[in-house]
């Protein structure tokens, strides 16, 4: 990998750690999907992949845990955008489309830590969804409209910049 | 327009969802709890309380005993305001006297008779007779 490109993806990941510890004081409102979906739309498939790993390893540093049990449905839930993305959107970009799969993603991603939070606090499957589900709806819409608005501008600027970094 | 139209309706779910979802639940009568303190699997103290009608769990609590929440940055708040999570707003219960939770790897689960709720201190609706334990966990 060159070096200019592992530059820019740490400056990338930087920017998605710093958006994500500016909001965290609103739960699941972030920029986050929408960043890494145009990492994913910017990117080949393994490099987004390796940017989310770096993303997870550092967010779970930073906030303390370090937890497996946090790191994997993580992980997983991320990686569900360049897998998405890959499948159904590569060469067919769409904003409505991508909006509307920021939306199932927002819950997609809730029900991934489902089992691990259950695992962990004890309490049944039912109550964790009912808690949770309040959440992962504003995580879906905060992810829809974000897409909606904000991604056919980033991405020209993206398109527009890319080349000149290499 | 289509996307003026969209944007309209996500707005118009997440208001509902804080309308739902965040609605504080006041007691519609005068009656008696029974307050759990549970650390782990020892019961600490179970006394019973008399609330009024109008009174939330967080009414009950605070008045009986000394508790502490989690602000904004899951930080301790002696004073317990009300923080806006998005459309919701509400108390994160992270310490009743001696029980206090240090947010990363332990917790204080409120469960109504027995069943985890799924709502905290400004949503849980509670009726006479019933029995709340505040039991302080650690994830293990």
């Amino acid at each position: 990998m060159q070096t200019k490109k592992i530059a820019l993806f740490a400056v990338l990941i930087a920017m998605l750690l710093v958006q994500e510890q500016a909001l965290s004081f609103i739960p699941n409102v972030q920029f986050s999907t929408l960043l890494i979906l145009l990492f994913a739309s910017s990117f080949k498939f393994k490099e987004t992949l390796l940017m989310i790993a770096v993303y997870v390893i550092i967010d779970s540093l930073y906030m303390g845990g370090f937890n497996l049990v946090y790191m994997i449905p993580m992980f997983l839930g991320w990686s569900m955008i360049p897998v998405g993305y890959h499948l159904f959107f590569k060469g067919k970009e769409n904003t409505y489309g991508l909006a509307f799969f920021g939306l199932g993603l927002g819950f997609v991603y809730g029900f991934l830590f489902m089992p691990f939070a259950v695992m962990m606090t004890g309490v049944s499957p039912v109550a964790y969804l009912m808690a949770d589900l309040p959440f992962q709806i504003i995580m879906a819409l905060s992810n829809f409209l974000t897409i909606l608005w904000l991604y056919p501008p980033l991405k020209k600027v993206y398109q527009s910049n890319l080349p000149l970094i290499g | 327009m289509k996307r003026i139209v969209l944007t309209l309706i996500a707005i118009t779910i997440l208001s509902v969802t804080g309308l739902v979802f965040g609605a504080q639940f006041q007691a519609n009568m005068d009656g008696e709890v029974t307050i759990i303190l549970i650390d782990g699997e020892t019961e600490i103290s179970r006394n019973t309380h008399a609330f009024k009608e109008g009174d939330t769990l967080y009414d009950l609590l605070s008045q009986n005993y000394q508790i502490y929440c989690a602000d904004r940055n899951y930080q301790k708040d002696e004073t317990c305001t009300p923080v806006a999570f998005a459309e919701i707003t509400g108390r994160i219960l992270l310490g009743i006297n001696d029980l206090e939770s240090n947010w990363s790897d332990t917790f204080i689960q409120i469960q109504l008779n027995g069943v985890p709720a799924t709502a905290g201190m400004d949503q849980l609706q509670f009726t006479d007779q019933d029995e709340i334990s505040l039991v302080l966990k650690t994830v293990e």
